[in-house]
């Protein structure tokens, strides 16, 4: 007979006292730390600072009781900003404000910094207790609570008495739970220490007593009296004060404690002694309209009902006895039965139930027909409902999963059915081993319950939860397939919009960014209403600029600072923009957004710019809008007779920049610019003056130490070529005044320019200093440069030389690359067949050399290349291959490896046209179509796609398209400049007239 | 003696009768600070001297200073009510001329307050709005403390929000008003503050306002929904799921007000 499982969590007063403890430990809590409770003290304060705090932290403690803990800590850190010495009260409302949020690091950190033996930071300590508890992290809560204990071994100082008491009860449960229950009994001892009133230690008694009998039951006999001894002297307590509940409590404990000492007749008399006592507390439930569920009755019968079954058994084993045993089973049975009717609602109920069958089982194997009564099922199979939880709630999982299969194989799809099969579902994860049974739950809910009106919020809210185990367990795998299942049947479930931004979330942290954006072009186009919109606006605008689809990401940044009020955010989103613009070349427009970012941070600070982390932030970003400001008017080129007062207005731009910003990392490049401004506008003097400051201030600086090149390089990003090169031609004339390091800056920056005779220039200069390293990153600048110049039979004496004195070279997979496609070229200009075989030979092997050392995911680029040889070749049909074999088995879960399956696409289609091969044309504009929605071919695979239509050819397996707004989302879109022309920058002032948008 | 007797309580049921029926007709009382009160046949203002001129039943006409003057009872003007009339029913062009003839007549006695005060709303239709603020200000420089209620403390600042000129005294007199105010007119300041932010763009600032009132004004009932239901507009603009939960907050604690009634935008 196994009691220990039935004294757990079977106490429904000990469940009432904790839900209604609840509320008046955290007041506790906040009494202690000097907050009170709504409406406002009446009390006259000493001064107005001190009426403000109170006033602001009774605010803040009720914005936390109204579900606002994020207001919360912000009205507490205005507060702290302006009143530092409040940092202690305010301390305690963050702590609940942050750990209704989860964020436990920022609230053990918060308590670190307050004084160790304070009762402020106890008290903090055992709300970051109850808030790990809450959030089931049991190690911290336990961790959290014992530090309190162990502060008082003797009991607490009075003040403390309420909340030492509270919070021992509440670690006595969370032990319970854990199934710890000689830890529970020490816990219920701090409980006493704490003196609680005469009611309160009734019930702490009642309850300790419970925990005794349980740890002694499994106790050594000796340790098991002395337990036993406790636990009677405390029921005697408890009787002498009173006939009550509790009192019924002691008599079942005392039968009990009777029964594991081996007396059933003793434990019987207990009961019939007390039988009058616990009659009366059953009248009075009755006559005060309290549940039966409440009775000692309940427990007694079973435990009366327990020891006739025993008794009758052993009886009708014994044919001798057969009749007595019989008549001891009916005695059982009643019991059972009574419990079962009048006490459905009892925790007993389902095992009476269980044990009634149990016996008529039995007795029907003896061949003994025994009458049953009419029983109501619902009551039953409720009752049957809070038994599989009890078990789940105790970790048994087996026993849970094997009761929820039965209830739910007769109560299928009621509202109680989804939390049931949530269970379920956890008890497989749980086991271990049974995936397959957990995985068919999962599905069985998703696919049945989400059409369910009723039950579908909580049946979305139980696939969470579900998945939510999984991500615990680290299985990002089901999560995402149960995420997955979520977004597409639940489409109205208001989770929705969360779950598709962390689906986004996810592929954007693995750098996938043109997945990411499917999901969060989804948010923001099916749920414009959601929390996230306004993120993932954010995130889609990151991802179109990793891209590199710059008009896109004005777009969606323009719709996200529409979304956003005055503050720090708005002012990093507006420099978003105007960065986004500027790479997308719309200069005027980057401007307008330039200016907006300095005058939100500096003109309106007090909107912007509200914390000291705030200010410093925005700085950084003012620096940065000075700055690219002054770099758009160098970039604006018309009308022409307007370039002289562009560049005036970046001068002053980067002069405003150095004056304001002096110790700025953007302060050298502005002064090397504008040096280089100057001398285009023929002021030697001035632009001398910006580089002697540039020298003096920032020696060490990239920009001081070659100024010749910065003016070269300053001409290049102005797009000023020619001037670019004949300033890096005196270097050149006077090669002997500059390193190989700066010669190679320069190739560098030539041959990204594609200045290619430049940089060949600069790199055979490069290559004459001693430095290996140098020598071997010029021969191969130079052999690129060779090979964009279309010079390939350049490019191998340098290439070769390169691949002989440095064999093991990092240069040389790309060394192998220039080489291939120069023999492949040399091989095609060649007209004798035999050394033209020789050359294209001696290309592939060099192809197939790369090949071997590539990274398996950069290998396509060697199928292109492949590809393009066998074309130089005249083997068209071989390249239709390589090409179709790219498209057909790379794996585009591979960032790295899409854009060479788009250059596959793009190449193969002309051939395939050429070869009239129209259906393998439009298969493969669908296929492109389909999985590139941001491609950069789009336009040109639906242009190839309507000429095959119109020849009447079809797509195999077409995929519906992405609506209208995505094609607009692909194209280079509109600027979305205001309707009137570009308006100038705010700070033109009325004598300038505007920039004309190029 | 019977007969003597059953006269006496006669004449004087009919002169207390008549007495009732001259207090009713005599609604002018003059209620001094010393406690006494007079009944006036008739109360007039004299601005240069400061004083009231009363003129009792006997015919008897007494200067009394203003600062011995606690209050006073004045009989309604006749056009008052028509005047009322008008401006309820929109028609603020007519009933200007008889509020200004009314405000100039009884000045400092009572009714010119009131007028003013329908004045104001009068020119508010108009859509006048400075002159609206200029007659309110008037009214709170020449009215006693408790004829200024929270309501119309309330029409004045929203009249002051849509002069611009007036912003900054107007947000002087809010935060005056949240510091030093009384609990019910401090819940409308703090309210009023939350328009204001709301109308700068500054979401955050004004929902926090109004969790202010709805978290610690609790106890002002007037003002208490209006809190809860705009907290849960400036939510869903902010796309903050928790204005459903505010929403039922309001709908449980005030299934009868207005607020709790009005349709989600």
């Amino acid at each position: 007979m196994d009691w220990g499982k039935n004294f757990v969590m079977k106490n429904h007063t000990r469940t009432f006292f904790m839900v209604s403890l609840w509320s008046v430990f955290m007041a506790s809590i906040l009494a202690v730390v000097g907050v009170q409770a709504p409406p406002a003290a009446e009390a006259p304060q000493a001064n107005a600072a001190d009426q403000k705090i109170d006033a602001d932290i009774q605010f803040a403690a009720g914005l936390v009781r109204l579900g606002f803990p994020d207001y919360a800590e912000k009205v507490m850190n205005r507060l702290i900003a302006e009143y530092p010495e409040a940092k202690a009260r305010a301390a305690a409302i963050k702590i609940q404000s942050l750990t209704a949020r989860g964020k436990f690091d920022e609230a053990e950190k918060l308590i670190k910094e307050m004084p160790p033996d304070s009762i402020e930071t106890l008290s903090m300590m055992l709300a970051l207790g109850d808030a790990y508890y809450a959030w089931n992290k049991l190690g911290n809560a336990k961790q959290c609570y014992e530090s309190f204990f162990k502060k008082y071994p003797n009991g607490p100082p009075k003040e403390l008495a309420k909340l030492y008491s509270e919070s021992a009860y509440q670690f006595a449960q969370m032990l319970s739970l854990k199934g710890d229950n000689k830890g529970a009994l020490e816990a219920y001892r701090y409980v006493l220490m704490g003196q609680p009133d005469a009611d309160t230690e009734r019930q702490i008694k009642a309850e300790m007593a419970e925990f005794l009998l349980k740890v002694g039951q499994d106790a050594p006999p000796a340790e098991r009296k002395a337990l036993f001894a406790e636990a009677t002297k405390l029921c005697t307590e408890i009787q002498w004060k009173g006939t009550d509940l509790f009192f019924g409590k002691t008599v079942v404990i005392l039968a009990h404690m009777k029964l594991v000492e081996g007396d059933p007749t003793g434990a019987v008399k207990v009961i019939s002694d007390y039988l009058p006592m616990l009659a009366q507390i059953e009248n009075f439930l009755k006559e005060e309209k309290i549940s039966l569920k409440f009775s000692p009755m309940a427990e007694c019968r079973f435990l009366l009902g327990t020891v006739a079954e025993d008794e009758g058994r052993k009886m009708v084993e014994n044919p001798a006895q057969l009749d007595a045993g019989k008549k001891k089973l009916a005695e059982a049975l009643t019991h059972y039965y009574t419990i079962f009717m009048k006490y459905y609602a009892s925790s007993w109920a389902p095992e009476a139930g269980k044990k009634a069958e149990g016996i008529v089982a039995f007795l029907e194997s003896k061949k003994i027909t025994v009458k049953k009564p009419n029983l109501d099922m619902t009551q039953l199979m409720e009752a049957q409902f809070v038994e599989a939880k009890s078990l789940f709630s105790e970790n048994n999982f087996s026993a849970a999963a094997e009761k929820y299969l039965e209830v739910l194989s007769m109560f299928p799809e009621q509202p109680r059915s989804v939390g049931a099969l949530q269970d379920l579902a956890t008890c497989y994860i749980q086991e271990g081993g049974s995936e397959p049974f957990a995985k068919a739950v999962t599905q069985y809910l998703a696919q049945r319950f989400a059409g369910n009106k009723r039950v579908a919020t909580e049946a979305g809210n139980a696939l969470l939860n579900i998945a939510g185990i999984y991500e615990g367990q680290g299985n990002q795998a089901r999560v995402s397939d149960i995420y997955q299942d979520f977004i597409d049947r639940f489409k109205d479930h208001e989770k929705v919009p969360l779950v598709i931004y962390r689906f986004g979330d996810f592929k954007f942290q693995e750098k996938k960014y043109a997945e990411a954006l499917i999901y969060y072009n989804r948010l923001i186009a099916d749920y414009p209403k959601a929390r996230q919109y306004s993120d993932a606006l954010s995130r889609a605008a990151q991802c179109a600029t990793s891209l590199g689809s710059h008009s896109n990401a004005c777009e969606y940044l323009t719709k996200y600072l529409a979304e956003l009020s005055p503050g720090a955010d708005k002012v990093a989103a507006t420099l978003r923009l105007g960065e986004a613009y500027r790479a997308n070349d719309q200069n005027v427009q980057a401007i307008n957004e330039y200016v907006r970012v300095v005058k939100y941070a500096t003109e309106e600070a007090n909107l912007y710019s509200r914390t000291p982390e705030d200010v410093s932030r925005n700085r950084k970003l003012v620096e940065m809008a000075l700055y690219f400001k002054s770099v758009c008017y160098t970039r604006l080129k018309k009308p022409e007779d307007r370039i002289p007062m562009f560049q005036s207005k970046a001068i002053e731009g980067f002069e405003q920049l150095v004056k304001d910003y002096p110790k700025s990392d953007l302060a050298p490049q502005a002064l090397s610019v504008m040096g280089t401004l100057l001398y285009i506008q023929n002021k030697p003097t001035e632009a001398n003056s910006a580089y002697e400051r540039l020298k003096r201030d920032f020696p060490t600086s990239d920009q001081a130490s070659n100024i010749v090149f910065v003016r070269g390089d300053s001409l290049l990003k102005m797009g000023r070529k020619d001037e670019a090169v004949k300033v890096f031609n005196e270097m050149f004339d006077n090669a002997k005044a500059y390193t190989p390091q700066q010669f190679m800056k320069v190739g560098g920056t030539m041959a990204e320019a594609k200045e290619y005779q430049t940089a060949i220039k600069a790199f055979e200069l490069a290559r004459q200093g001693t430095d290996s390293n140098t020598w071997q990153l010029a021969t191969l600048g130079l052999g690129e440069s060779y090979a964009s110049a279309s010079n390939y039979l350049a490019a191998i004496p340098p290439m070769e030389e390169l691949l002989t004195k440095f064999p093991k070279s990092r240069a040389i997979l790309n060394a192998y690359f220039i080489l291939s496609e120069a023999y492949a070229q040399k091989a095609g200009q060649e007209a004798d067949e035999v050394k033209k075989r020789e050359f294209f030979n001696k290309g592939i092997s060099y192809l197939n050399k790369a090949r071997r050392l590539m990274d398996p995911d950069m290998r396509p680029q060697a199928d292109l290349k492949v590809a393009a040889i066998q074309l130089l070749q005249g083997k068209t049909d071989d390249a239709i291959a390589s090409y179709m074999r790219l498209l057909l088995t790379a794996d585009l879960n591979k960032t790295s490896v899409r854009p060479f399956v788009e250059e596959a696409f793009v190449k193969v289609q002309p051939l395939l046209i050429e070869k009239k091969s129209f259906q393998d044309v439009i298969d493969n504009c669908e296929n492109y179509v389909t999985t590139f929605q941001q491609g950069t071919y789009l336009k040109q695979a639906r242009e190839w796609r309507s000429q095959m239509q119109m020849k009447g050819f079809k797509g195999a397996g077409v995929v519906a398209e992405e609506p209208p707004a995505a094609e607009a989302a692909a194209a280079p879109s509109a600027v979305p400049a205001p309707a009137s022309a570009p308006a100038a920058p705010p700070e033109e002032g009325a004598g300038t007239a505007a920039p004309v948008a190029p | 003696m019977k007969t003597m007797q059953r006269w006496v309580v006669a004449m004087g049921m009919i002169g207390w009768t008549l007495a009732g029926v001259s207090a009713a007709m005599a609604a002018n009382v003059m209620y001094l600070k010393n406690g006494s009160t007079i009944q006036a046949k008739s109360i007039q203002w004299r601005e240069g001297a400061q004083e009231y001129r009363v003129e009792d039943f006997k015919n008897t006409v007494m200067p009394i200073p203003l600062a011995q003057v606690q209050r006073l009872d004045v009989d309604k003007p006749a056009d008052f009510d028509r005047a009322k009339g008008m401006v309820d029913g929109g028609q603020a062009e007519a009933a200007v001329p008889i509020l200004e003839k009314m405000v100039d007549e009884y000045r400092m006695r009572l009714w010119d307050n009131r007028a003013r005060e329908l004045l104001g709303k009068a020119y508010f239709q108009k859509r006048d709005y400075k002159k609206a603020g200029t007659i309110l200000e008037d009214l709170f420089k020449n009215a006693l403390p408790g004829q200024i209620t929270p309501e119309l403390r309330r029409f004045y600042w929203e009249t002051l929000m849509l002069i611009p000129e007036r912003q900054s005294s107007l947000k002087k007199d809010i935060e005056a008003t949240i510091t030093s105010g009384s609990r019910d007119l401090a819940a409308s300041a703090i309210l009023m503050r939350a328009e204001l932010y709301r109308n700068q763009g500054q979401k955050e600032d004004a929902l926090v306002d109004y969790l202010k009132v709805a978290v610690l004004f609790e106890d002002v009932p007037a003002i208490h929904p209006e809190a809860l239901y705009k907290a849960a507009e400036v939510l869903d603009e902010m796309r903050d799921p928790r204005a459903a939960e505010m929403r039922k907050k309001l709908k449980a604690q005030y299934p009868g007000s207005s607020w709790a009634k009005k349709d989600v935008k």
